[in-house]
């Protein structure tokens, strides 16, 4: 298993240099680029001259080659990207503001959603066929079918409407104002959680039927184990492979659905950093997060595949 | 006493009675001290808060605030298109306006107690024009270089600053009433940092010293900014009182217009936020007015434009001056004004810098009457058979994918003409590589932000001088217009001029076909008080010295 764990952390090194070298491809071929896009901050009329001039200043003309390199540099030498180039803020500095905000949003939303969807999973293979079934069923499919940013904007014009109140605006940390971090983060965490259980209730319903369905169930029945403990102990561990699977896969649409709630509710996180990032064609600073991210989806499956043989000790990777 | 001798008396004194109380002005509302005004902020304030980097109005918004309203000279909170004296109390001229010396106030100080000075002065306008080098490394000049008229150089002088310039530049202090332009360098500060090599050391790498009526206090970048009132600020009111009369101002990253709008309802913010996208919709307006009613004022300011504007310079039907015409007469600008422009525009032939100041009638061409829409589109229709073009053509606009709605007005609209109008769409970044370029047929161009006549040559040029201009042109009679306009001094001399460049531009040539201007609006609560609205430019009176809060109501 440590074998197993060393190589795959050995294969991280290419992938990402394959991961950072498309990145940077790709930022370089989006039109414009950051000088253009500040000097024209309201569309004002542009002088080519003073264009190149800022290009010059910001390192934009230097051979591609070298600016691949001084960024892939900075990145392994602890500058973490260097500095932005539109604040020329040091993107440590900018990370390490904006990364623990958006933890905390989607580990709310990713606690929440398991804390739900499993049990409200079992309780509906349990009860198949009948009316707690069907209202999980019914949950899940709304939850799995509504944008997360349209429910979010109903949920906040419910709440002025009805209730004559909205979220605070100003982002505090919980060790700085638990109130205020609680009532700013409540809604996103819920919008985000009930899309995310929705597929994770799902499968752990398909797979809870499955898993009851099995010989081993049936014999721990036999043995006269009680139900909880068939449950819990026998059916649930078969039946939450999948369900990691699953959570794993969709953790970077969790991701990609705080952007935009963060983007809706001012929560200054990296989804919206990288938005803005990216509409001011700030390169270091995509790359940067880009390949963070890359980096934490590697992360995610290699914790996938060592859970599963926690869960499942027939799996094995060695030999 | 015989009656009506008595009834005259009484008669008499109750007219002089009720005169007097009529005399009496009511007494104007006096502004309070104290409160803190949170206002929306669209985005993260960009580019190290450094106004020489961008024009991007979540910077401004708070800058004003900060570096404060004007440089040496103001636009007037009065009169937004009058020069008022700002760091400078007045200013000299030579015979032929080259040489330009302005007196400083011997007032001012830097937030951290540092003299404004002349050499601060001269610092800022060589950054500005100059840029800087040092230790091989260089900064480019600010973004709005090109509206300072062509610098030779900058001296520091006791008290005084003097500018000498290449060219005669009559409307020097003019041009300098650009809200954008704010002193926001300290140059006890910054140079040696330049010096040292560190040449694009930005106001938020010196910790935001500014001139303004607040500083700085917080910021939490993409969270808030705090500013509170500077107390060795320099301004008064008219009746001698300091300014500003707030505490402080908190102003609030409010990406979502939408929860903006929310929050101005629950009390949450006070203002909203200027800026594209958070200006008000007619539907956001009507849910403002519907459910707030007089708790909201909501400030209109005349916004950006909305053209077409042909590129002369690439061959196709457009360079047939029939066909222009025919597509000048056709569109129909109060539709535009209702679908494409949110319900909030105007329709005007012409784009002076401060034509509200100088206001004439719409009618003056054609197809701004509306009676005659009929006709006009009969005329078009006929213009193009005359052209050849009875079947149309295909031709290409350069379309911002911010303002699709606009750009796809004008391709239904043109349909009608049987002209196939493709929309290269591009984001910000396309648009702002595109805009140079002869790669397409027609555009909307930039927004121009010049405060004097003459510095339109820059959206109206000729292109091999002016890369950014609206339409496409290498005729040399504009040349000959903008030199008349900076030689003229008189102010209806240079009205004049203007309104012949404009026929020239509009009418004779057709080179482009202005359809409307935008209103914008923000909403503010209505206990806000003493807000200067400028009637254009949302970049304007940022600095929100004369702002009091009334919350008594």
């Amino acid at each position: 298993m440590n074998r197993y764990v060393a190589r795959r952390l050995l294969l991280f090194i290419p992938t990402l240099v394959v991961a950072s070298l498309c990145v940077f491809g790709v930022m370089r071929a989006l039109p414009g680029d950051i000088t253009a896009a500040t000097l024209g901050g309201q569309g004002e009329a542009l002088d080519p001259e003073l264009v190149a001039a800022l290009r010059a200043e910001l390192g934009l003309d230097d051979p591609i080659g070298l600016q691949y390199v001084r960024w892939a540099w900075s990145m392994v030498n602890g500058e973490f990207g260097g500095r932005s180039l539109e604040s020329r803020q040091p993107i440590a500095t900018i990370l390490a503001r904006q990364l623990p905000v958006t933890m905390h949003l989607t580990l709310y939303a990713a606690i929440l959603a398991v804390c739900f969807s499993i049990p409200l999973g079992m309780l509906a293979a349990l009860r198949r066929g009948r009316w707690p079934d069907r209202l999980v069923q019914a949950l899940s499919v709304v939850g799995g079918a509504l944008p997360g940013f349209w429910l979010a904007l109903l949920v906040l014009l419910g709440l002025v409407y009805y209730a004559r109140w909205s979220p605070p605006l100003i982002y505090a940390h919980w060790w700085q104002s638990p109130l205020e971090h609680f009532q700013l983060m409540a809604v996103p965490v819920l919008v985000l959680a009930w899309g995310f259980s929705a597929d994770l209730t799902r499968v752990t319903r398909a797979s809870m039927v499955e898993a009851l369905q099995r010989e081993h169930v049936r014999t721990a029945y036999a043995k006269g184990l009680s139900g909880a403990s068939v449950l819990w102990r026998h059916a649930l561990r078969t039946a939450l492979l999948p369900v990691i699977t699953v959570a794993g896969l969709h953790l970077g649409g969790l991701l990609g659905g705080a952007v935009i709630l963060e983007y809706i509710f001012g929560i200054p996180g990296i989804g919206r950093g990288l938005v803005e990032a990216v509409g001011s064609r700030d390169y270091t600073v995509v790359q940067s997060y880009a390949t963070l991210l890359i980096t934490f989806a590697l992360a995610v499956n290699l914790l996938i595949d060592v859970l599963y043989v926690r869960l499942d000790p027939r799996i094995r990777y060695d030999g | 006493m015989p009656l009506r001798r008595l009834i005259t008396i009484v008669g008499v004194v109750l007219t002089l009675f009720v005169a007097v109380q009529l005399s009496i002005p009511v007494a104007a509302e006096q502004p309070r001290y104290g409160g803190i005004l949170r206002l929306g902020n669209r985005g993260e304030v960009p580019v190290g808060f450094d106004p020489m980097r961008t024009s991007s109005i979540a910077l401004h918004h708070v800058a004003g605030s900060i570096f404060g309203p004007g440089n040496l000279v103001m636009r007037c909170r009065e009169n937004m298109y009058m020069v008022c004296p700002y760091l400078a109390t007045y200013w000299t001229h030579n015979m032929d306006y080259t040489q330009w010396t302005f007196t400083l106030r011997r007032d001012v100080y830097w937030h951290d107690g540092t003299p404004f000075t002349a050499e601060d002065a001269k610092f800022w306008f060589d950054l500005a024009y100059f840029g800087a080098s040092a230790k091989g490394k260089t900064r480019a000049p600010a973004y709005f270089k090109g509206n300072l008229g062509e610098i030779v150089h900058v001296e520091a002088l006791r008290g005084q600053v003097r500018v000498t310039l290449a060219h005669p530049t009559v409307r020097f202090p003019e041009m300098l009433l650009d809200p954008r332009m704010k002193i926001a360098h300290p140059a006890h500060l910054m140079k040696p940092r330049i010096e040292a090599g560190d040449v694009s050391v930005s106001p938020l790498d010196i910790g935001l010293v500014g001139l303004g009526p607040f500083k700085v206090v917080r910021n939490d970048p993409g969270v808030q900014v705090q500013v509170r009132r500077f107390d060795d600020y320099w301004e008064r009111d008219n009746q001698g009182r300091r300014l500003p009369y707030l505490d402080g101002i908190d102003y609030i990253i409010t990406p979502d217009p939408v929860a903006m709008d929310l929050a101005i309802r629950t009390g949450r913010l006070d203002g909203g936020a200027r800026g594209e996208g958070h200006y008000l919709s007619a539907e956001r307006q009507e849910v403002y007015e519907r459910v707030m009613g007089d708790d909201v004022f909501l400030a209109q300011m005349g916004g950006g434009f909305f053209r077409l504007a042909f590129n002369m310079l690439r061959p196709g039907p457009w360079q047939d001056k029939r066909v222009r015409e025919a597509i000048t007469l056709w569109i129909d600008s109060d539709a535009a004004v209702a679908t494409a422009m949110g319900g909030h525009g105007y329709v005007t032939p012409g784009e002076w810098p401060g034509r509200r100041y100088a206001p004439y009638p719409t009618k003056l061409w054609p197809r701004f009457d509306r009676r005659r829409k009929e006709a006009d589109r009969a005329a078009a229709l006929r213009l193009m058979a005359e052209a050849g073009y009875k079947d149309g053509f295909e031709m290409t606009y350069l379309c911002r994918s911010r303002h699709l709605v606009r750009c796809e007005f004008l391709q239904a609209g043109l349909a009608g003409l049987k002209i196939d109008l493709k929309l290269h769409i591009v984001d910000e970044g396309g648009w702002n590589r595109a805009r140079f370029s002869l790669d397409y047929d027609t555009q909307s161009g930039a927004n121009f932000s010049g405060t004097v006549a003459e510095a339109t040559e820059r959206a109206y040029g000729r292109y091999s001088r002016n890369p950014d201009a609206y339409a496409r042109h290498e005729d040399p009679v504009i040349d000959v217009y903008y030199r008349r306009l900076r030689e003229a001094g008189r102010p209806e001399q240079r009205r004049a001029i203007w309104r012949e460049l404009e026929r020239y531009l509009l009418v004779e040539q057709v080179y482009l076909v202005p359809i409307a201007g935008s209103v914008q609006i923000v909403p503010y609560r209505s206990y806000v008080k003493g807000l200067v609205i400028p009637p254009e430019d949302g970049h304007a009176h940022t600095d929100f010295a004369t702002v009091w809060l009334d919350r008594s109501k």
